[in-house]
């Protein structure tokens, strides 16, 4: 179990979280927050990049930074901005994380190969890695943080910067990863963890704001989403009065989702009043929620 | 309903397994030297290292060369001797973070059971070996061949102790102010801070080489090269496993673009959400 007590973080005068307080055990931990909430710097203090200037994190009851190596040795961590070595290939350069993570040479050319056939990057495990895609770099970004068979996964927007399809294929790869593991995944993308985070951790104003369920965190809105089609004319009006999701461009229409605080019959009357048509109450998906909780 | 039980030889082993993490076998002497000194191993410590060591070598060359040239002149001479030793040390130790940071792997070596921290205190001690081996090489290259040199023997060994003991100082030097600062632009102050000195001696009157070549015996220079030695050897081992926290080089940039992010954006508002854009 890692545990996180009224942790916080200044960088001088300026507060990057304030009393951070989490308890996760096995499983996978989605962290969603706008750019600047402060995420990085969460995960950071996880992987003891960075020290809280209050407070105290703590694996199996034990102090992360008292435990040293010990600690780093469960730990995974897929940064941000991933650094490689353009001339190695994922065999040469693997092998050398693997030498730098104190795992012994014999067995570790197979836990290698596994790890690549892994990811889908057996084909070219002796390729050279400045002929890679993003996509590739980030597979081996995950295959490097799963080296040491690590109890602790820490991926930092991971996703950044790939295409739908290797977004896909990550979150199936991360998914998998998470049954017997703590796996920590910072996201400001809602797709990358609605469909496979068992908890959702969002962050506002240097806080923790909710860790839930994604189905319990959307029930939230339950009965405030909407859609319903609007005239072009109109729909400046009705975007300056209410808190649009989204609008797509319909013949003639704009088909707007909206979030409506006060629920559905007043909704009904307004669009009554602006005599748009057929008015539909929605499921809140974990967008609707993240729209509507960073933009009050 | 059937209750797997498990074996003898499972609980054996499970047991075992506790008592070796409650209580870590004792290292022998051999084994305690080898992995505060030697592990990972030359491999890995200097992985990737090829071009810091070319700069470093053309460096060399360079010296060597204009210290041979200026074998009729006796204060040249000193000066290129004594630059020597901690000039390699700094360059190679500058040219080999600095070629780190332009790859990005630093933030990820630094959670590592073998962190960058440690990566960087083994390089630079057998760095120090290194150029202590080949100038005491250089050193005795002038000595068999007097035509090559204007110094006296005793000036020349002199020479040699003073320069592996400010290298070993400056090395010290060097590594405690990267646990403090976590960055390379020290190492490049410390270089110049040495050159200056050096240019100093060959540019002022005899009396202060003649001070600290002739009147401070051999003696005193080579106690205070092992003496700098051993301090810096037993710095090495001691080096805390953990990242400088006093200046942190991979979050600087990250620190400067939140604090300058928009004020729309900072009142939290939208970012990208899959592959569509909303209005704030």
């Amino acid at each position: 179990m890692l545990t996180l007590t009224h942790v916080t973080k200044d960088y001088g005068n300026f507060r990057a979280v304030e009393d951070i307080n989490l308890q996760m055990e096995n499983g996978l931990y989605g962290m969603l927050a706008p750019n600047g909430a402060g995420k990085t710097t969460l995960l950071k203090m996880i992987t003891t990049l960075l020290f809280p200037t209050e407070g105290e994190i703590l694996y199996q009851g034990m102090e992360i930074r008292a435990m040293g190596e010990k600690y780093r040795d469960l730990l995974g961590y897929l940064p941000q901005q991933f650094g490689y070595y353009k001339n190695n290939s994922p065999l040469q350069y693997l092998d050398y994380l693997g030498a730098l993570k104190g795992l012994p040479q014999k067995g570790l050319k197979e836990k290698i190969l596994s790890l690549l056939e892994m990811v889908g990057l057996s084909d070219v495990a002796a390729k050279k890695m400045r002929k890679f895609s993003g996509g590739m770099i980030q597979r081996v970004g995950i295959a490097q943080a799963m080296l040491n068979d690590p109890k602790i996964l820490i991926l930092d927007e991971p996703t950044a910067g790939l295409d739908p399809k290797e977004r896909v294929r990550f979150r199936n790869i991360i998914s998998a990863l998470s049954k017997d593991r703590i796996v920590i995944l910072s996201t400001h993308i809602v797709s990358d963890i609605e469909s496979i985070a068992n908890q959702v951790i969002m962050l506002k104003d240097k806080h923790i704001y909710k860790m839930d369920t994604v189905a319990d965190i959307c029930s939230e809105l339950d009965g405030k989403i909407f859609e319903c089609p609007v005239p072009e004319q109109d729909y400046e009006k009705f975007d300056q009065t209410h808190m649009v999701l989204s609008a797509r461009q319909e013949k003639g229409f704009m088909q707007v989702r909206y979030f409506e605080q006060s629920g559905f019959p007043s909704a009904d009357q307004e669009a009554a009043s602006f005599n748009y048509g057929a008015l539909s109450p929605c499921s809140p998906s974990l967008e609707d929620v993240f729209l509507v909780t960073y933009q009050t | 309903m059937k209750i797997e039980y498990p074996t003898e030889e499972e609980i054996r082993r499970h047991c075992g397994q506790i008592l070796d993490a409650a209580i870590p076998a004792r290292l022998t002497f051999h084994e305690n030297m080898r992995s505060l000194y030697w592990d990972p191993g030359p491999r890995i410590i200097f992985h990737q290292c090829g071009s810091a060591c070319l700069i470093t070598g053309m460096v060399y060359l360079l010296i060597s060369t204009a210290c041979l040239l200026s074998h009729d002149h006796a204060k040249r001479q000193i000066f290129f001797s004594l630059l020597c030793c901690p000039l390699l040390h700094l360059t190679f130790s500058l040219a080999a973070f600095y070629s780190e940071q332009q790859t990005a792997v630093i933030e990820l070596k630094q959670t590592l059971h073998y962190s960058f921290t440690r990566l960087v205190s083994l390089r630079m001690f057998y760095t120090s070996i290194a150029a202590v081996f080949l100038n005491l090489v250089f050193l005795g290259v002038l000595h068999s061949h007097p035509a090559l040199n204007s110094c006296s023997v005793r000036e020349l060994w002199t020479i040699g102790a003073a320069g592996i003991s400010s290298m070993f100082l400056f090395a010290l030097l060097s590594l405690y102010l990267y646990r403090r600062l976590g960055s390379c632009r020290h190492m490049a102050i410390l270089l110049l801070i040495w050159l200056l000195l050096c240019t100093s001696i060959l540019l002022s009157e005899d009396r202060i080489a003649l001070f600290l070549f002739q009147t401070i015996p051999p003696a005193g220079h080579l106690a205070a090269a092992v003496s700098s030695m051993v301090i810096f050897t037993y710095y090495t081992a001691r080096t805390p496993d953990i990242t400088p926290q006093s200046q942190n080089i991979f979050t600087s940039d990250k620190i400067c673009r939140q604090l300058t992010v928009p004020a729309d954006r900072k009142s939290g508002g939208m970012a990208d959400f899959s592959d569509r854009q909303y209005k704030s």
